[in-house]
Parts: C-alpha cells; structure tokens; sequence
C-alpha cells in the first residue's frame, strides 16, 4: 500500500495514497476513500493540566448535543494498541442508525495537544491499515523547530511560530495565510498555469491579484522570463510613510513593509506566490528563501 | 429546558459521492450548440420563466411567435472541453478524469470544478444527470 504525507496546522501524518482530504478547517482534519467521510482528525491546546475523564466528558456531550449521538468509552482495539502505547488514551464508539463510528482520543504531553481520532463506517482491514499507520506516523510540530505544511500539492516549511491564520482551497486557487507577531507569510498556487497566462503575462496576471496590495504597500515591479517559466518581484524601492511606521508601533496586524514574489514554472503547470508582510524591514532575499522551502509535489 | 430545545434535523444525503460521482450527464435536445471561430462552444436555450415573469416577458413583447426567449451562453475553454465530453456515456467521475488529465490538475481539483460546473448547467436545465442505481430499481 503506498501512503502520503500530510501535515496541517501543527501535525503531520501518513495516509493511504488513494486516501483525500474532503474537510479542511483550523486543527480539523476529514479524510475520505473516494466514496464517503471515513477518517475525521481533531486537537486542541490543551494546556498542562490535562484530565482525561474532564475532556471525555465534555467531548461526548459536545457530539450528544449536536447530533444527538451517544459516544460510549471502550477498549482499545487489540491492533491500535502498539502504536498508541505512547500515550495516554481513551477509545470510544457510537452508533446510529445510518452508521457506527469508533476512535481514539490521546493526549501528548511535549505538546499539550489533545488528539481525537474517529474511524466513521465499517471497520475493515483497510481502515484499520489506515490507522495504524496514523497512529504510528503522528507527529506534532514544535513551535521551536520549522514546520511541515503539506496539504494537497503544496508542501511547505515555515517557521514554527507562524500560525494558521486564513485558507483558500477553492479549484484552481490555493492559499494559507500563516502568521506571528510581526510577519504575515500567504502562501498561493493556481492552476491550470498554460490556461490562465493564455491571454496574459505572469505580470499582468500577478499585477492584477495583489493590485490591493501593490497600492497599499507602494510595490515596483521587475519581471524576469526565462525558458521554462518566468518570475515576478515586487519589492520597496522607497521605505513606508513615517504615519504608516508609527501606526504599526500601535497595531499588533498593522504590516507596513512588504514583498511579493510569483513563479511560474512549465513542467509543474502552476503558478506560484509568496507575500511577505512584515512590521519590521524586510529582508531582500526573504521571499526568495521561503520559495527555496515551498514546492508543487505531484 | 431540555424539552424545548429545538432538536437538530440530521440532512441524509439521497446518495453518496460515489454514486454522484457515478451519475451521466445528458444534453438537453431543444439546445442549440455552435462553435466559435476560436473553436469554443455557444450554447442557446429557451429562457426559463416562472408564469409571472413568463406573463410579464410577454407583455413586454419578449415572446416571440410563441416562443420563450433566448438566452447565450459562452463557454469558456475548460468548459468547452467539459461539454465536448457530455455523451451520456461518459460519467462525472470520467468527465473529470479527462478534465484532470487535459489541465495537469488534481484529480479532486477536477472533480470539485467539473461536478460544479455540470451542476449550474444542470440549475439552467441545459443537462440532466441519468443514474444507472435508480434506473435498475
């Protein structure tokens, strides 16, 4: 069985590969088999003084009142047993009469992370693979190290600080906004490249979707094209205003400096881009090394 | 309070993704199809009016020997691709293949894209869907 990785919002996992992502939210994860939802991933922060019977509680009258499924604790299944003997857990089930459900909820201790893993539909063997295979491969990010973001076909490594703060996963346009206290990296894709550049240039394209961006920051432009593709630099050839400088003293989401950087390349048949937003001076090659960490993998 | 808490409809869809995914798009025949001098497909159709508005058009002269008015609809490229593979043969699931395959796009991508670009066609009544499941029954 062949599997992928998949890494979001603080996580990462292996999957089967004939295994997609159908659900994406913040710290929410649902996975489908091409046929229906059978795998759902959630966490939450939860602190040091984690109590395991407090959350169990909580959990199952969140879901009880939802949608008025009974969530009962079990035993773990014989075969989760190995993978899981990290950490601490509790396994439940419910039933109702359109389909049964059984998972797991742990917690891990390095970082104060709840996990909460439910199978949805019958348990068979390649549910079962799929878990264990989870369950052995779950990583969660530390906020000291880089952090993995590899979602669909985009793969990337930013700084662990950075937070998920808004996505876009709309056909043909990508985005992950990630964010700490004083820079905002959006990462973008869009496909299909061949037919979007067919009337245009990649520096028409891009002056078009950053034209809010390239008038509030006071971006200028330089094109490069090359044989297989071409790249876009929008940079500051003068500094932000002394108003804009001491209004972002104030505002914590005020980014007076700012730099964008879009690629297209041939052979992937996608268009790439990074905007970096920042309080602080930017430095000139900064979109160039996040791009350096920032890929199409097919 | 427990007894006035309103109590929270679970929706049951009428089939899964698979079988949707399953489902032949059909052309409506009273649909003119012509192409483009850059090959892409003008679709004309007979508007459809609730009795009101069709009162309405009528009274505005909009209807014309009889007939309801005509709308256009321009498909783009990707569309045209989309259109060109509406047999009734081909299922969603293999139109976006197709779509998948022609593009360099993900395979969800197109099926996300091309499910909702047949389902607006569908809403304009220039298609219907043929269900292989429901038609045995």
């Amino acid at each position: 069985m062949d599997f992928k990785n998949i890494a979001w919002d603080g996580i990462s996992f292996d999957a089967p590969s004939n295994f997609e992502v159908s659900g994406i939210d913040k710290r929410f994860l649902q996975l489908d088999n091409g046929e229906q939802p059978c795998i759902e991933l959630r966490w939450y922060d939860a602190g040091r003084t984690y109590k395991e019977k407090t959350y169990f509680r909580q959990l199952a009258k969140k879901i009880e009142s939802a949608s008025g499924l009974k969530i009962e604790s079990t035993v773990l299944p014989a075969s989760w047993k190995a993978s899981l003997k990290k950490y601490d857990t509790t396994a439940f089930y419910w039933q109702s009469d359109l389909a049964t459900g059984r998972g797991v909820m742990f917690y891990c201790k390095n970082s104060s992370k709840v996990m909460l893993i439910q199978f949805i539909g019958k348990c068979d063997e390649q549910i079962d693979n799929a878990a264990v295979t989870i369950f052995k491969s779950l990583k969660f990010s530390n906020p000291a190290a880089d952090q993995l973001w590899c979602i669909y076909d985009m793969k990337a490594t930013v700084p662990g600080t950075m937070a998920l703060e808004s996505f876009e996963f709309k056909p043909g346009r990508f985005n992950i906004s990630l964010t700490d206290q004083t820079e905002t990296i959006d990462l973008y894709r869009f496909s299909p490249a061949d037919v979007i550049l067919k009337d245009c240039t990649l520096g028409e394209f891009s002056r078009e979707l950053f034209k809010e961006e390239i008038k509030t920051l006071g971006l200028s432009r330089a094109e490069l094209e090359y044989e297989k593709g071409s790249t876009c630099m929008y940079g500051q050839e003068k500094g932000p205003s002394a108003a804009k400088l001491v209004l972002s003293k104030f505002s914590s989401k005020s980014r007076p400096y700012g730099q964008i950087e879009i690629r297209y390349t041939e052979e992937s048949n996608r268009i790439l881009a990074v905007m970096v937003r920042s309080r602080r001076k930017i430095a000139e090659d900064r979109a160039k090394n996040i791009f350096k960490k920032y890929e199409i993998f097919q | 309070m427990k007894f006035f808490s309103k109590k929270k409809n679970v929706v049951v869809p009428e089939m899964t993704r698979g079988e949707a995914m399953a489902c032949k798009p059909l052309k409506n025949r009273d649909i003119t199809e012509n192409r483009t001098d850059n090959g892409l497909v003008m679709l004309s159709y007979p508007l459809r009016l609730k009795p009101l508005f069709a009162d309405v058009a009528k009274r505005f002269g909009m209807w014309k020997d009889g007939n309801p008015p005509i709308k256009r609809l321009e498909l783009d490229e990707m569309g045209t691709l989309v259109w060109d593979m509406i047999d009734g043969k081909n299922s969603v699931r293999k139109i976006a293949a197709g779509f998948a395959k022609k593009y360099q796009v993900l395979p969800r991508e197109a099926e996300v894209a091309t499910a909702s670009f047949l389902r607006d066609l569908g809403k304009r009544g220039l298609i219907a869907f043929s269900n292989d499941r429901h038609r045995t029954k």
